[in-house]
């Protein structure tokens, strides 16, 4: 049984989970997450909307031709906190684009809505999912947690004075597209980097309660990472420079960019932080320069 | 104790109602202008939705002008309507200002009564008896202002599209909204609604019959014609009569959840754009979607969709709604509005969207 889900959306942790618990459920289970080509068709949501959105409808869209079964869930909350309105619209959207192009109409989209905090309740919907593409249920139905923490290097065991600090939406830190390729220019100049992803976002959460007055607690929980590995990346384990990689017209990296900024002015001795808004460019060129001149900033180049 | 609040439509005439009739100081922000915009634009960001930049705008301009405590209407997740105040607090700091916040609870939870009680903490020292107990009447007052305020739009939107010279209307409304915010009491309100109404009654009107829109989307972009770029009166000027979607009374209604046909409608409506939607996106996706539904089921003639660059909800419900069109054969408008300068440009777009809607009257569309 082929079951495609967009890769973008791997990048959550508990997405990942889920996959993992499907996999204990079921031997059968064949993974697709990219196509072999890109969906050609004019998508509907090809307007304003953010570029990782556009992005994720389009690679769900793309999948559809490769796959039984299309799994697009609808994030609602993760680990208590809320995400942005468009994953919970993305699972509609992706329908709208398939019934109007006509794509693969034998392929069902299975779009479980996710809400979880607690390993119990990614068990529990994985036997839902599970159910939703078999249409029975799994022979065992315990399923064990995955490592949450998957590749990183636990950040206390490295010394990241020297590194530079990349914070903002996981899907854009780790997918070149998304984030104009800075990680990379940034290890082409010899680099190291830190991931806010790298840390426990309980740690980052609890970071960044300590801004929360009564009901203006930030309810989203990218909100919370970004906020919270400032916090990290300055006072508890300060990086040599911070770049916030935020998608253009990202409605919650804009409010965050502002609140940042004003954090950053009011600490003293703050390592420098830098925004860059990734979008559909593909110049390259320009977003070496900017990285370059931060680095020099980093590395107290002075002009004289 | 000098306390302002925002610019949201005729709402000022409400806000100021409220704190003349309890008593309390306040100072009423300069009309929303491109300076307005220019301010706000200046101390964000780009992808920063054109609402808060307003908002912003309007309270620098405040503070300029001696207010020292700000009165906003706060709301829930997942739109970031919800964290205006907390960014609004960190850019007005940052550019130097000092003031004291007091935002009133839009959905009604411990968090929020809480917040309210600790930010009210200091002002309660400054509120004389007097003002407390004045207070009720205030919001009855601000209240019955309100409804005439609205009473008198929605007559004047339906007058401009039939009158022989929409722009006397536009001056009547002018003139009828200011003698409602100049009424001192219930009697002399009355009188000062019923006269505007009357006067708006008695233009000269050409005959034709009106075009019929709906014009649905983002909250404040609805509300406030300085933000939409006043694509209602364009509109009525062009003989199309533009119902709104949403009114500071029906937020108020929505909000307060004390009224069960608001919640009934609400259900409905969410209902309505299952079709299409089967989760609630966030603040006014939802409805854009089933009230153009219900405007095509109703005869509109078209839908208006206006939101805020950037929107994340109204994004989504643009996206959906150019399907609805589609299906229901009813054309629908997206305004997209950002600081630019555009008046000429949504002049053309909707000059194009009446030519279309009028062909299609007269069958040449089909």
């Amino acid at each position: 049984m082929k079951v495609g889900i967009a890769r973008e959306l791997l990048f959550f942790e508990w997405v990942q989970e889920l996959k993992s618990r499907l996999d204990q459920l079921s031997h059968k289970i064949e993974w697709v997450h990219d196509s072999t080509g890109e969906a050609r068709q004019q998508l509907l949501v090809d307007g304003d909307s953010c570029y990782p959105f556009k992005k994720m409808v389009r690679s769900s869209i793309s999948l559809l031709d490769n796959v039984d079964v299309l799994l697009v869930p609808r994030i609602v909350a993760l680990d208590g906190f809320l995400m942005c309105p468009n994953f919970r619209a993305l699972p509609d959207i992706v329908m709208m684009n398939k019934k109007r192009n006509r794509l693969s109409m034998e392929v069902p989209v299975l779009t479980p809505e996710v809400d979880i905090s607690q390993a119990l309740q990614a068990e529990h919907l994985a036997i839902r999912i599970f159910r939703d593409i078999f249409g029975k249920d799994p022979e065992a139905v315990r399923t064990k947690a995955v490592e949450v923490k998957r590749g990183a290097i636990d950040l206390k065991d490295r010394d990241i004075s020297k590194s530079i600090a990349l914070i903002g939406h996981p899907y854009v830190l780790a997918d070149p597209c998304l984030n104009n390729g800075v990680p990379d220019i940034l290890r082409l100049n010899g680099i190291d980097t830190a991931y806010a992803q790298e840390i426990d976002f309980k740690e980052l959460s609890d970071l960044a309660a300590s801004f929360d007055f009564y009901a203006k607690r930030l309810y989203w929980r990218s909100a919370r990472e970004v906020l919270g590995a400032l916090i990290y990346f300055t006072r508890i384990r300060p990086a040599a420079g911070i770049i916030h990689l935020a998608p253009f017209n990202c409605g919650v990296d804009a409010l965050m960019r502002i609140e940042l900024m004003a954090l950053c002015k009011r600490m003293d001795e703050a390592p420098p932080y830098m925004v860059v808004v990734c979008d559909e460019h593909t110049q390259r060129d320009h977003v070496v320069t900017r990285v370059e001149a931060f680095l020099d900033i980093v590395n107290g180049v002075k002009i004289v | 104790m000098k306390v302002t609040f925002p610019h949201l439509g005729s709402m000022y005439i409400f806000c100021k109602a409220m704190a003349e009739t309890a008593g309390i100081p306040y100072v009423l922000p300069r009309p929303t202008s491109n300076r307005t915009r220019e301010t706000g634009e200046y101390s964000t960001n780009e992808s920063v939705c054109l609402p808060l930049k307003i908002i912003l705008g309007n309270f620098v301009d405040a503070l300029d002008q001696g207010a020292d405590t700000i009165v906003m209407v706060g709301s829930g997740p997942p739109c970031r309507l919800g964290l205006y105040d907390r960014i609004i607090k960190v850019v007005l700091t940052d550019m130097g200002y000092s003031f004291r916040w007091l935002t009133i609870p839009g959905i009604f939870n411990w968090q929020a009564l809480l917040q309210n009680r600790e930010e009210a903490k200091v002002l309660r020292k400054e509120l004389t008896l007097g003002n407390y107990f004045r207070f009720p009447w205030a919001v009855i007052m601000g209240w019955k202002k309100m409804m005439w305020c609205e009473q008198l739009e929605r007559t004047a939107a339906g007058m401009r599209a039939v009158a022989g010279d929409p722009v006397e209307v536009d001056r009547l409304l002018t003139k009828g909204l200011d003698a409602i915010d100049k009424a001192q009491g219930v009697t002399s309100l009355s009188e000062a609604g019923n006269a505007a109404v009357a006067s708006l009654g008695d233009v000269k009107k050409t005959g034709r019959p009106p075009l019929k829109v709906l014009m649905v989307g983002e909250v404040y972009t609805v509300m406030e014609p300085s933000i939409n770029m006043d694509v209602e009166r364009r509109l009525g000027h062009l003989g199309v009569v533009v119902h709104r979607s949403s009114y500071f009374s029906t937020h108020i209604r929505r909000g307060s959840r004390l009224d069960r046909r608001m919640l009934k409608e609400r259900q409905r409506l969410l209902q309505m754009a299952r079709p299409y939607l089967n989760y609630d996106v966030g603040a006014e996706c939802n409805f854009s979607v089933a009230e153009a539904v219900l405007g095509s089921r109703q005869g509109y003639d078209g839908v208006v969709h206006v939101y805020p660059f950037s929107c994340m909800p109204e994004t989504n419900a643009a996206t959906v709604l150019s399907v609805v069109s589609e299906d229901l054969d009813i054309p629908v408008l997206p305004v997209v509005i950002d600081r630019q300068d555009m008046g000429l440009r949504i002049d053309t777009q909707l000059e194009a969207f009446v030519d279309i809607m009028t062909w299609r009257r007269q069958g040449h569309i089909i």
